[in-house]
């Protein structure tokens, strides 16, 4: 792993449910990885957080994005396509984390080039398993390239 | 004892005979599948767009399944986080416990109701929709215009997609219906509905129906 030891993980969580966000934290605070989560309800947020743009100026560029599909304004879909087509961004492990198990959606994020993607699932252990799991795997075993 | 598929086939169609349209099936897993009989009829005589109807049903069933998941999915979660830290904790007076809570839960739902209501409607800044119509000899046009929010101009054309929300429900409650149908219905009756909106001044929706010829 390249991250620096002691630097917590920065992890940008794309979520409009405040539901969702609420269970993610938990999964996330049950797991051995240190983290700073930040989070954006909807797609234009997101964005703005990433690229920085105006209450996003001093914004962290995350380790990790929890992207969530259905959003407001501007959907997951829109988001996922800006940041694989932006040379700045598309380095970043995208997860799409979402309650959609269409196969539309499953395919058409694969095509706009996510690094993974998760159904949500309804049981809270479960739920909490996939979260520990993404930290786990994204965070601890694989190496992602060094920061920009 | 197993159905033979026939069988089942005729009791489905039967089904058909006496159900609405669409007809909404929940399927295994929480999917859900729409059954258009209208799309069948269409066939059958007036070769309707089926295309567009299917892809309207089709986005209707993917969101329908999506929207009464949610909340399922939060209850469940949430009854079981409840459980999971407390459950050790809560003590025999339960009786107790639930009224303090819905005491607590009482005096949060009146305060936020207090304060939704002034942060909302500041003195002077209460609601005003005014609704005006005009005629052409070919048509009549309606004006409803509000002095809320406003919609920002990259959105105009989003609010008027079936689910499409520009808000999230914390911030305004909503389906992300109502101005699909609306566009819908004018549509079909030969109208249409157009918005003019500034961000903080208000928007203003007018649609046009035909004049019904005399003849």
């Amino acid at each position: 792993m390249t991250r620096p030891p002691g630097r917590p993980i920065e992890i940008l969580l794309v979520e409009d449910n405040p539901g969702d966000v609420r269970l993610t934290i938990e999964g996330l605070n049950e797991g051995k990885v240190r983290n700073n989560m930040h989070v954006a309800k909807d797609g234009v947020e997101a964005l703005a957080f990433l690229r920085r743009e105006g209450q996003y100026a001093d914004a962290v560029r995350p380790d990790l994005i929890l992207l969530d599909l259905n959003l407001p304004r501007k959907d997951g879909r829109e988001v996922l396509a800006d940041i694989k087509a932006d040379s700045n961004l598309k380095t970043i492990p995208v997860v799409v984390l979402t309650t959609s198990r269409a196969e539309q959606d499953v395919l058409h994020s694969y095509e706009l080039q996510a690094n993974c993607y998760i159904t949500k699932p309804v049981d809270l252990e479960q739920f909490i398993h996939v979260v520990k799991s993404i930290e786990d795997f994204w965070l601890t075993v694989v190496t992602l390239p060094h920061k920009s | 004892m197993a159905e033979s598929a026939t069988a089942a086939e005729a009791r489905f169609r039967g089904l058909l005979e006496v159900a609405p349209d669409p007809i909404v099936i929940v399927a295994e897993h929480g999917t859900i599948e729409i059954v258009n009989r209208q799309t069948e009829v269409a066939v059958g005589c007036m070769g309707i767009p089926l295309e567009r109807s299917n892809r309207e049903l089709e986005q209707f069933a993917y969101v329908a399944s999506h929207d009464l998941q949610e909340p399922l999915r939060m209850v469940a979660s949430y009854t079981q986080l409840l459980a999971r830290r407390y459950k050790d904790k809560l003590d025999s007076d339960t009786n107790a416990a639930v009224d303090q809570v819905i005491s607590d839960l009482g005096a949060a739902i009146a305060d936020s109701a207090a304060t939704v209501t002034r942060e909302d409607l500041p003195p002077g800044l209460a609601p005003v929709v005014h609704v005006s119509a005009r005629s052409t000899d070919t048509k009549r046009i309606f004006s409803v215009r509000d002095n809320g929010i406003g919609i920002e101009p990259q959105y105009v054309e989003r609010i008027f997609m079936l689910f499409q929300r520009l808000h999230s429900r914390a911030e305004y409650p909503g389906t992300g219906i109502g101005l699909a149908i609306c566009k819908k219905i004018l549509e079909r009756h030969g109208g249409n509905i157009e918005v003019h909106s500034e961000p903080g001044h208000g928007t203003t929706f007018e649609f046009t129906l035909p004049v019904r010829g005399e003849a």
